[in-house]
């Protein structure tokens, strides 16, 4: 009795490696998945100088925030502290993007480094994979004058959900990888 | 062997440097070797600890000829420790890189290997009046995924009501074994002093920490109000203790680092783990 | 009708009887008779080493008349008769090479072909591609609009699906979240990032595009 107790248990552990087995994408897909991820983060970036920027049209800047919103997950929150403040305010994603236009500057420099780092891509429970993408961007607010009032550097650890999907197009059945932006964290790193 | 260790450092170094290449997000800004050297994720923390990425990180597979390297490992290790610290004594940061990377036995870091747990201080309002509590989380698997799953609450308001007294009223504190012929008629001595209650207990009993919050929560008494700096404490290299802090300063010291190291005996790292454990 | 099977079934084992018997026989027979056979089959040798040489060679010299499936025919043929002579083998080791030179050839050949098929059907696509160069590209937002005003002429309406391939391991095939032409095209304009290029396109009774397939560069 014992022993087909253990056969059964071991049969059980076999299954589950397979199945934790299947679950491993090739390092080459892999990279293509990393890459579409940081395109989304890269797409972001994008429309955030866009929207920051004084010289894009009010109607523009809201159209653009909408494509901004479809790239994240419904109910994404922005969470920033500053390097004198370390308590996190939150903002819904569209708020925080509507704040950006609305900024009480003559005219805003938004620069992002060239890093980006990208993490792991971890698997939760219900079966989607989250990442987190790291980039890094310099705020500059400018007066009437053209002189410089405000400056910072702020990290930004943006949240990454990756799942596959499979959809029907023209009869066609497509697999595709539905990358969403979630949560994002904002970090003050140096102020001027 | 001192040259080539040489040579490695000279590689990292000017590793460090920024390279200017394609630019990918706009516009760029600045020198850029700070945030380069920074430590910028707990993911970059393993793989660095490991060598499983290049200086610019991008990873490494296995099979990749520099995956875990050892001689890279020592120099990156030697990053990864907060070189301001009063915690870390120079020759235990040696003793310890030494081991980790030792030919016969490296030791690597695994992020779903256990033994490493998250300290997180936040701050409740606890009937009206701002309290700070630490909860203590671990990763747990759920069907193929993982999951943070808070392990330990450690406020000391609930510590005070537990395991205190006078130690007189304690040796006195319990139920005779005739009481029952009483019809336990004694057992409002129980509660007549809250203080001690818990000594008529039997002795396996435990509190649970956690389940008293999550009462409190649930009874509104409790509100959450905020986190504040994020610390982790490994336990995965046998013999030693480290933890791992979060420096927001610029210089090529900062992002994640080991802001304390300590050997432990096994008995120590038992009695730590069921701290945040229980 | 019983009897005449077992005879014809019976025959071939005497004639086999009576074979080895009389080879058994035979090797006790007249030194004059085993001469004789080892000479025929020593001029059969030769005769089929000779055949063998003429065919190699005519192999060899062929200019291309003889398709490769007709030379290794042949040639295996050849190989399967084991002769194990110096200069057939020498011959053989010549024609593979010759055979294999030929086939490479031919596989490069047909790439190539394949190449030049599959560039000349991005080529017709190239218009498609250009238009979303210019709109990446467009100096300002007027711009931007009026090159995607025109290009949304192309296209049969504003939904028309737009499928961008990331990854091609094998036969697996990943994609991108599938988009709309519209909300591409507007896409290309905010974000200024055309990495992609035109894999395949559909097209309706008018000639209007009705679903595009990008794939990233």
């Amino acid at each position: 009795m014992k022993t087909y107790r253990f056969i059964i248990i071991f049969l059980f552990a076999g299954f589950a490696m397979q199945g934790l087995a299947q679950d491993n994408i090739s390092p080459e897909r892999k990279q293509a998945i990393d890459s579409l991820a940081l395109e989304k983060v890269r797409d972001l970036s994008k429309y955030i100088s866009l929207i920051g920027d004084k010289d894009t049209p009010f109607s523009e800047a809201n159209r653009v925030i909408d494509r901004a919103v479809e790239l994240f997950m419904e109910g994404s929150e922005v969470g920033v502290s500053s390097l004198y403040r370390e308590e996190i305010n939150y903002y819904q994603v569209r708020e925080y993007l509507e704040r950006l236009m609305r900024l009480n500057y003559s005219k805003v420099d938004i620069e992002w480094y060239k890093i980006e780092y990208v993490s792991d891509l971890e698997r939760q429970p219900d079966g989607t994979y989250v990442g987190v993408i790291t980039i890094f961007q310099k705020f500059s607010g400018y007066d009437k004058e053209g002189g410089l009032v405000y400056q910072d550097v702020t990290k930004k650890d943006i949240t990454v959900y990756v799942k596959r999907k499979e959809t029907q197009i023209a009869g066609k059945l497509i697999g595709f990888w539905d990358v969403l932006l979630g949560d994002i964290r904002v970090k003050e790193t140096t102020k001027q | 062997m001192k040259q080539s260790t040489f040579l490695v450092i000279i590689i990292i170094v000017i590793a460090l440097f920024p390279v200017y290449g394609q630019n990918t997000l706009g516009s760029i800004t600045d020198d850029e070797t700070d945030l380069y050297a920074q430590t910028k994720q707990v993911n970059q923390f393993f793989r660095r600890f490991n060598n499983e990425e290049d200086k610019f990180g991008n990873r490494y597979y296995p099979g990749d000829s520099l995956y875990r390297d050892n001689a890279f490992r020592k120099v990156y290790l030697e990053m990864l420790f907060d070189k301001e610290s009063p915690f870390i004594q120079k020759g235990l940061k040696e003793e310890f890189i030494n081991e980790v990377t030792s030919a016969d036995n490296p030791v690597f870091l695994d992020f779903h290997g256990n033994n490493w747990f998250a300290e997180l201080p936040t701050s409740f309002k606890y009937y009206k009046k701002k309290e700070n509590l630490l909860l203590f989380m671990q990763l747990e698997q759920e069907n193929l995924g993982y999951k943070w799953v808070i392990t330990n609450v450690y406020f000391d308001k609930f510590l005070k009501q537990f395991n205190k007294g006078d130690k007189e009223v304690i040796a006195g504190t319990f139920l005779h074994p005739m009481s029952h012929e009483l019809d336990f008629m004694n057992i409002y001595k129980v509660f007549r002093d809250p203080k001690y209650i818990e000594y008529y207990a039997s002795k396996t009993f435990k509190p649970d920490y956690r389940t008293l919050l999550f009462y409190e929560v649930k009874m509104g008494n409790m509100e959450y109000v905020s986190v504040g700096p994020l610390k982790f404490h490994f336990f995965q290299v046998d013999g030693w203790y480290f933890e791992v802090t979060f420096f927001n300063r610029p210089g090529n010291n900062s992002g994640w680092l080991i802001s304390k190291l300590y050997r432990i005996s096994d008995s120590e790292k038992d009695a730590l783990i069921r701290f945040y454990l229980p | 009708m019983k009897t005449h099977f077992y005879f014809k079934r019976l025959i071939p084992r005497l004639f086999l009887i009576l074979l080895v018997g009389g080879i058994a026989l035979s090797s006790g027979g007249c030194k004059s008779k085993k001469k004789l056979a080892q000479e025929a089959a020593a001029k059969e040798y030769a005769d089929r080493v000779a055949s063998a040489i003429a065919e190699l060679e005519a192999i060899l010299n062929d200019d291309g008349a003889m398709p490769i499936s007709e030379q290794e025919r042949r040639l295996n043929d050849i190989k399967s008769q084991n002769l194990n002579d110096a200069r057939v083998n020498d011959l053989i080791k010549q024609v593979e090479a010759k055979i294999a030179a030929q086939k490479e050839a031919l596989r490069q050949q047909q790439l190539e072909e394949k190449k030049k098929k599959e560039a000349a059907k991005e080529k017709t696509y190239g218009y498609v591609d250009e238009y979303f160069v210019q709109i990446a590209n467009a100096k300002s937002v007027e711009e931007a609009n009026a090159r995607i005003a025109e290009a949304m002429k192309l296209f049969a309406s504003p939904d028309v699906p737009v499928l961008i391939i990331i990854s091609k391991v094998g036969s697996e095939v990943d994609y991108d979240k599938p988009t709309t032409i519209e909300k591409y095209l507007n896409y290309l304009k905010d974000t200024k990032n055309y990495n992609n290029r035109v894999q395949n396109v559909e097209f309706d009774g008018y000639g209007q595009i009705v679903s595009l397939e990008l794939i990233k560069n």
